[in-house]
């Protein structure tokens, strides 16, 4: 097959994200927030992905989304599900791979591979912010005032873990407000905070059965100090991607999608 | 995917549902009176055996109905159970013109709705007590007296309301009348089982469904019209469907609940069977005299108080074999294992039934939560989707 570009273009509730492929070898990624109308932001970090790859977008040959802003992306060629997504782009990584967390802005998954890659079986947290990204970013933002960035470093200087019960956002803050006023140290309270994201992650990955190796992706990966605590939580440890960014997985896995589809319409 | 024959053959069907509940609320002015039940545990046959309409209150999806529900149970209850008592305050036809009804107590909601229905709604409300046992054999003769005792009971108060009391030889012709459209019926749901088929189950389960409220007879009518036109098709000369084969069981999926069903559809799973108290399990086993001398009334006992796929009333073994059961009937790829928000009975079995899929049969099982409002359509799109996808993917 002649040189060609397919992309991936994953719109989850919180970013939008483009995975360009070129000859099926990565070429960029890109992040951009997803706001309040998810096809456009789609269609915009696709299009400054391309533009940044150096390419003309009339030369994209294949677009496969995914997120659930799929639904509305009227440029897609075909859209796919974040698990299938996130069990393929992860498996891409690190083909050893067995179970993938994804732990994104506002849902929680976990997805069990199989030597190739396929998925079979999964979990996905119901509506509820509690134990996603949304619930350390309205913490860190609203009421620690700290960078969402420098969670996981915070946490790691924690010299006890809090107890956070309130599985809710809002009544999570409450009590976030009333440990300050206690006089608990900002350190304490993060690594409490993502201890009761673990725990409730945690709960889901074991009703599935976690099965080594394990790796997490989407945003919240990037945060160590979520990674940490879900390792001591399931008793294994966890793999993060480093050649690519985490959060860039389900956009991958969907770049990679788009090819064999362009593959297998070429027939090569 | 499928042959265009279906449509052709279901031409007119919802218009037909439409029109018969208007003809409920004619009958009402036509003195002859309507009881409406909600679970399949009261015999319809009692109620036509005392010269009245049954019609069975099982619609839902309806958010409206929801709301106003919530004037007597609270708003984390099971829509099913909100929407039994809000679709009379939101004025549906069917639930306006009901003289009376009949409730099973299969769980705390509905127990309440029987009393609220008489003490709110100012309508006649029969009770049905059911036993729950635990070791079926054992404790049989007891939970059949009761029940029957409770039939018995049931049997009078309705005969009291039309002035008109249930006979034995009223009830074996009511009996004999049900068994023939369960007969009907069943032919339809099994059509399915088979990759080539004329009709879908989906077509099957709406038709299941429009029996709720349509006159006995010209319901009977209707199948077996159906029932020959199928009967003509040449099965060989249709394509096989090759889309996931999946069934569908868990909570009631009320008529007008079509929220998953339809998003299983787009996805492009194929629901090929169920185990849901709407579907076919109404169908599957008749109701059996034992002998010329036999007593209707302890037929019916035996065939409601044991065959009604309640994870309440059913030990878990029995309820887990006959998913097998079906499962291997119809080939199925996955279960999808509906359960109604809130709905504890339902909710409390997935593990169960997830795991002996998985042991049994090596099939997933995906579990939807859902309620009667849009809110959740994404995320179960999602599961759905990748459920599907995974299936495809094998
Ligand atoms: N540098 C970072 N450090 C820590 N956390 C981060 C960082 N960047 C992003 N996050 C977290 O990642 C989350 C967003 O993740 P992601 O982009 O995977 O979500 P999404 O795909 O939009 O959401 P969903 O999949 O739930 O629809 C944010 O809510 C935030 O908590
Ligand atoms: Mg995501």
């Amino acid at each position: 097959m002649s040189e060609h570009i397919v992309a991936g273009v994953d719109i989850g509730s919180t970013t939008a994200k483009a995975v360009v492929l070129k000859n099926g070898q990565l070429l960029l990624g890109k992040i951009e927030s997803t706001g309040s109308n998810p096809a456009r932001a789609g269609q915009e970090v696709l299009e400054s992905a391309i533009t940044d790859s150096g390419y003309d977008k009339s030369r994209l040959e294949y677009t496969v989304v995914t997120g659930y802003g799929r639904v509305s992306a009227s440029f897609a060629d075909k859209t796919v599900t974040e698990i299938t997504c996130h069990g393929r782009g992860a498996h891409f990584v690190s083909p050893d791979i067995k179970t993938v967390i994804d732990i994104g802005g506002q849902d929680s998954k976990v997805i069990s591979v199989d030597a190739s890659g396929r998925v079979v079986d999964f979990v996905i947290n119901d509506k509820c912010a509690s134990g996603t990204g949304r619930f350390l970013e309205s913490a860190a933002q609203l009421v620690l005032h700290v960078p969402l960035e420098d969670l996981g470093k915070l946490s790691a200087g924690a010299t006890s873990v809090c107890k956070i019960s309130s599985m809710c956002t809002v009544f999570a803050q409450t009590e976030i407000i009333s440990l300050l006023a206690a006089g608990e140290s900002k350190e304490n309270i993060i690594a409490g905070l993502h201890a009761s994201i673990a725990g409730r992650v945690g709960t889901m990955a074991n009703r599935l059965g976690v099965k080594p190796v394990v790796m997490m992706t989407g945003g919240v990966a990037k945060n160590t100090g979520v990674k940490y605590a879900l390792e001591k939580e399931l008793g294994t440890s966890i793999i993060v991607p480093d050649d690519i960014d985490p959060q860039l997985i389900g956009a991958l896995g969907a770049a990679l999608i788009a090819e064999d589809m362009l593959k297998a319409k070429t027939g090569t | 995917m499928n042959n265009g024959n279906n449509s052709i053959l279901l031409a007119g069907l919802p218009e037909r549902i439409e029109r018969d509940s208007a003809r409920i609320t004619l009958a009402r002015n036509a003195r002859s009176k309507v009881v409406g039940y909600f679970c399949p545990h009261v015999p319809e046959e009692l109620i036509m055996a005392a010269d009245m309409i049954p019609v069975r209150l099982a619609q839902g999806g309806d958010i409206d109905a929801v709301t106003a529900g919530e004037d007597y149970l609270k708003a984390d209850s099971c829509p099913y159970a909100r929407s039994c008592l809000g679709f009379r305050k939101t004025e549906n036809p069917i639930y306006t013109g009901v003289d009376a009804v009949c409730v099973a107590y299969t769980c705390d909601s509905m127990r309440k709705n029987q009393e609220y229905w008489a003490d709110y709604l100012g309508i006649p409300s029969f009770p049905l007590g059911i036993t729950q046992t635990h070791d079926r054999l054992r404790s049989k003769t007891q939970s059949l007296e009761y029940y029957k005792n409770e039939l018995n009971l049931l049997a009078g108060r309705l005969g009291t309301l039309s002035g008109q009391p249930v006979t034995n030889s009223k009830l074996k012709r009511a009996i004999e009348l049900t068994n023939r459209i369960r007969d009907k019926l069943w032919r339809l749901f099994e059509y399915p089982a088979d990759k080539q088929t004329p009709i879908e189950w989906r077509d099957v389960f709406r038709i299941a469904q429009a029996g709720f409220t349509m006159d006995r007879q010209e319901y009977l009518d209707e199948l077996t019209l159906l029932d020959d036109r199928l009967g003509k098709i040449d099965k060989q000369s249709l394509t096989p469907d090759s889309r996931p084969r999946l069934m569908i069981c868990g909570s009631i999926i009320a008529q007008g609940d079509d929220k998953v069903l339809d998003i299983v559809g787009a996805a492009g799973g194929n629901i090929v069977a169920d185990s849901v108290c709407t579907g076919s399990m109404f169908s599957r086993k008749r109701v059996t005299l034992f002998g010329l001398a036999g007593s209707p009334m302890d037929a019916l006992a035996e065939r409601y108080l044991y065959n009604i796929p309640c994870p309440f009333m059913t030990d878990l073994p029995k309820r887990l074999s006959r998913i097998v059961k079906i499962a291997r009937d119809y080939n199925i790829d996955g279960i999808i294992y509906y359960s109604l928000k809130y709905c504890d009975t339902w909710r409390a079995e997935f593990k169960a039934v997830r795991d002996i899929a998985q042991k049994q049969l090596s099939i997933p099982t995906l579990l939807i939560e859902a309620e009667y409002s849009p809110a959740d359509i994404g995320t179960i799109k999602t599961k759905v989707e990748a459920f599907i996808e995974m299936m495809e993917g094998r």
